[in-house]
């Protein structure tokens, strides 16, 4: 059992009214600056934590919840988001939120089951060759308007998406790939360079993958505008309602033929509400009143509240998250290995994992955790080290005062991860200056413009192959200001071309070596990715990108 | 009066004019790329030859003053646009919200009247009593509460402690009359505190300014009773700078949906206004300013033609000036 901390003991009653005012003054602030986003909760991202280069499986939560039981049918699940759905075009979706509700009605062509790729809307594949693969629909597949379910429907959806006019956050990964409709029901890619980890983008929608499918009878009949408001694909539930700012609603769809391991049908609930509540102290009201029964993007400084309540618990997806200080690599001083070495000692990692975390996460050790099968315990890591630390600033020859920049986001625990980073740099005699900016203006300033030393960057971390992950932190393509990774790129496409997963681990190894060595990231925190809910709500489970939920087989006692 | 009437109506199109080229310059020069706004952080996947695409197929690459007449010379042929953010329609999005801050709004008002006009009265007949001074207080506290804090007050008391209502969304009143109150309750008690003090300020002055004119000396003279004088001959002849308070005080109505709105996750013009600020949607942003100034507009005009008809003194001046 959990020893009672601070936290908890604070909050033991419930919201207090300090935190309520606190809350209030930290939502008009919000309201004012106009929040940005957050991964280890904020309150409002469109897409702080979209899953970018995040992989693998989803099953790998912690609930903290009573034992499921026996699964019950119908009854309706609350589902509470911070935002608007962006595009309810499941192939458009820009929010890492997203996925919690498109694939309500638009089951990715695979699954992740433990880490590993699972059958879907697919229901066999086979790597022919490294530059084939066969995927297998399953048979008697219906689109919501009728239509079935064929690989010309795949062919479709796959083509669609690598149209650059649709912005299909994934499109890259379909640079290259041909789709034909061999048969009915069987379509095949070819590529023109080998893929080993192709496969895993089909077992998410957008933002994170490309596995949405979509009826292109639908679609050619109402154009791209409009099948956003009403879009026709197949899944457990269908579409009732769309209020993509407001309430939708989905009900059961009753010809879904993919059943529970236990082999149940699905989905268990008769209907599932998603209501956008943009403010989380109001959400965290709703919950504790009964007004939602599942808040899956849930701050940890929240948790208290919620264990104190014995009708709520809270599902738990540990190292979900990675918080971590990108760099400028080109940029004097943070060009200096010695200097980002020097910084990679300043930081008293378990003195944020505590703070920002309340003891549910712990201190950032690498790009992975254990949630992939990439993952290698004995990789290297930087821990506080004062004496090392100013070595390393002596060697780098920098003197008292040093001027830097951080940029973090407006919401969640970001401005305050700033301040903190601040005050421990202060002590190394490094003046650095924390700006709080929105996601676009750190896309601008921050990524391309490389107009800061530092940036404050949290995402989901790798759950699955950690391909997409690694590349988007540590490839040339993503680098603030562009810096050239020539060493990364060039085993990353090495991986690309190795099928083995024992070899692309060592791949992988070679590049977070390469981070250790080099401090290509300093990375601060590993964080839980949290959704409170009632207790009588079962069958949770997350999705790969880590900040959205599986709710196909939930139901609720 | 026609004259004058026709000379406001000619001046609301240069109005609107300057208010929403005033906003499209500012919004552009606000840092942030809607493209990436629009894509997030999957800003990090996606390929220049997309982004270009996508930037010319919204027409961003045209110069600013370019943009700002392409939008103009849809609007005057009655289009909108669309979303950045979502590429919904966004006449059809302003029409659908239209009802929502609608109820909200009127509601609010009504809760503002009715705490505002009747407490400013008691305060101004009850002069230096501790009712007075209560009343006072209460005024100040309404006007200088900031409303998403009273909010959380509100939901603290009304949710978490009591359970009697609903933290959040929203039900049309004509589709469930209960619910809609239930649902309103917090919000519109938020924002009609807050109007309510200014208006109970200017009622108690008004009618403070009143009781003192020699017509309420000779109604009393006459007998009659303390409660006809009070609301039949003062209340009333002090009604019109409260009338005036009210219309003016519908910016600041609109203001404050976009807070409570957000707060109480109710999806009105509001909270589309708050998205298309993070999302930097200029058209949705345009669209929904450009409706706020037009009602803030017309109802000004209304409060001062209401004035003329409530006081025949200023329909004779306006007839002098025209």
């Amino acid at each position: 059992m959990r020893s009672e901390n601070y936290w908890q003991r604070r909050n033991r009653k419930g919201i207090s009214r300090r935190r309520l005012i606190q809350a209030a003054g930290l939502a008009g602030a919000a309201m004012v600056l106009g929040a940005g986003p957050i991964a280890c909760g904020g309150d409002d991202d469109d897409a702080g934590s979209n899953g970018t280069g995040s992989n693998g499986a989803g099953n790998n939560s912690t609930p903290r919840s009573e034992a499921d039981g026996s699964p019950k049918r119908g009854g309706t699940l609350i589902v509470r988001r911070p935002s608007a759905t962006t595009f309810a075009d499941p192939h458009r979706s820009s929010s890492g939120y997203d996925p919690t509700v498109n694939h309500l009605y638009a089951a990715p062509l695979l699954s992740m089951q433990g880490g590993q790729l699972g059958p879907s809307l697919i229901e066999e594949w086979e790597q022919v060759d490294e530059t084939t693969v066969n995927l297998k629909l399953r048979s008697g597949l219906v689109f919501t308007d009728g239509t079935p379910v064929t690989a010309e429907a795949v062919k479709y959806s796959l083509e669609r998406q690598a149209d650059p006019a649709i912005g299909a956050p994934r499109r890259a990964v379909l640079k290259g790939v041909n789709v034909e409709a061999t048969e009915e029901l069987l379509a095949t890619l070819k590529f023109d360079q080998p893929n080993a980890t192709f496969l895993e983008s089909l077992a998410m929608n957008a933002p994170g993958g490309v596995g949405a499918l979509i009826s292109p009878t639908a679609h050619q009949q109402m154009g791209d505008d409009r099948f956003n408001e009403s879009p026709v694909s197949v899944g457990p539930f269908k579409i009732e309602k769309l209020a993509l700012d407001g309430e939708s609603v989905f009900v059961a769809n009753p010809d879904w033929p993919i059943t529970a391991p236990n082999g149940d049908k699905l989905p268990y609930l008769d209907r599932v509400i998603i209501k956008v509540i943009p403010e989380t102290a109001v959400a965290v009201a709703e919950l504790q009143s009964g007004g939602i029964d599942v808040d899956y993007v849930f701050l940890s400084e929240n948790v208290p509240q919620i264990e104190a309540q014995d009708d709520l618990a809270v599902n738990l997806n540990k190292g979900a998250i990675t918080q971590r200080i990108g760099i400028h690599l080109s940029k004097p001083p943070t060009d200096s290995v010695a200097f980002r070495k020097a910084l990679a000692y300043a930081f008293d990692r378990e003195e944020f994992a505590a703070v920002f975390t309340q003891g549910l996460g712990g201190p950032g050790r690498g790009p992975l955790t254990e949630l992939t099968w990439a993952y290698d315990p004995s990789a290297p890591t930087y821990s506080y080290d004062e004496k090392k630390a100013r070595e390393h600033l002596a060697q780098a020859g920098l003197a008292d005062g040093t001027k830097l920049n951080i940029n973090t986001y407006t919401s969640g625990v970001y401005p305050r991860i700033g301040e903190m980073i601040q005050a421990q740099l202060r002590k190394f005699g490094i003046d650095l200056t924390v700006d709080n900016l929105e996601v676009p203006v750190i896309v601008e300033k921050y990524r391309r413009n490389g107009e800061y030393w530092l940036g404050l960057e949290g995402g989901g971390a790798p759950q699955g192959d950690p391909y997409q992950y690694l590349e988007s932190n540590f490839g040339t393509s993503n680098q603030p200001g562009g810096t050239p990774m020539p060493e990364i790129d060039a085993l990353l496409e090495k991986a690309l071309r190795t099928f083995d997963n024992e070899e692309r681990k060592k791949i992988y190894g070679e590049i977070i070596q390469l981070d250790y060595d080099q401090v290509y990231k300093i990375w601060l925190i590993e964080a839980p990715t949290l959704a409170g809910h009632r207790k009588n709500v079962h069958g949770l489970e997350w999705l790969r990108s880590g900040s959205a939920m599986d709710l196909s087989a939930a139901w609720k006692s | 009066m026609t004259s004058y009437v026709i000379r406001r109506i000619l001046q609301m199109p240069v109005v609107a004019l300057l208010v929403t080229f005033s906003l499209f310059v500012v919004m552009h020069a606000l840092p942030g790329d809607p493209i990436y706004a629009m894509i997030g952080e999957s800003e990090s996947t996606l390929d220049e030859e997309t982004i270009d695409r996508l930037r010319e197929d919204l027409g961003l690459n045209d110069p600013i003053v370019v943009q700002y007449f392409n939008w103009m010379g849809d609007v005057l042929r009655g289009d909108l646009g669309r979303s950045f953010r979502d590429r919904a329609d966004i006449s059809q999005q302003i029409i659908d919200r239209i009802p929502t801050t609608l109820q909200l709004a009127v509601l609010s008002l009504a809760v503002a009247v009715c705490i505002g006009v009747p407490a400013g009265t008691i305060a101004a007949v009850k002069r230096n009593s501790l009712i007075d001074v209560g009343v006072t207080l209460f005024a100040m506290f309404g006007i200088a509460v900031p409303n998403f804090w009273f909010s959380m007050l509100l939901i603290w008391l009304f949710v978490i402690t009591l359970d009697w209502l609903p933290a959040s969304g929203f039900v049309g009143i004509w589709e469930d009359p209960v619910a809609a109150m239930k649902h309103m309750a917090m919000p519109v008690t938020a924002l009609g505190l807050t109007l309510s003090g200014s208006i109970m300020r200017y009622t108690r002055s008004s009618v403070l300014e009143v009781l003192n004119q020699d017509y309420i000396r000779t109604a009393r003279a006459k007998g009659l009773a303390e409660t006809s004088v009070i609301v039949r001959h003062a209340l009333r002849n002090s009604l019109l700078p409260v009338v005036t308070i009210i219309g003016l005080q519908l910016g600041n109505l609109l203001a404050g949906s976009v807070i409570i709105e957000t707060m109480f996750a109710i999806p009105g013009l509001g909270r589309m206004a708050i998205t298309a600020i993070r999302g930097r949607d200029y058209p949705s942003l345009q669209g929904v300013v450009l409706l706020f100034t037009m009602v803030v507009l017309i109802v000004n005009l209304i409060t001062d033609m209401s004035y003329a008809l409530l006081d025949p003194r200023v329909r004779y001046s306006y007839g002098a000036t025209s």
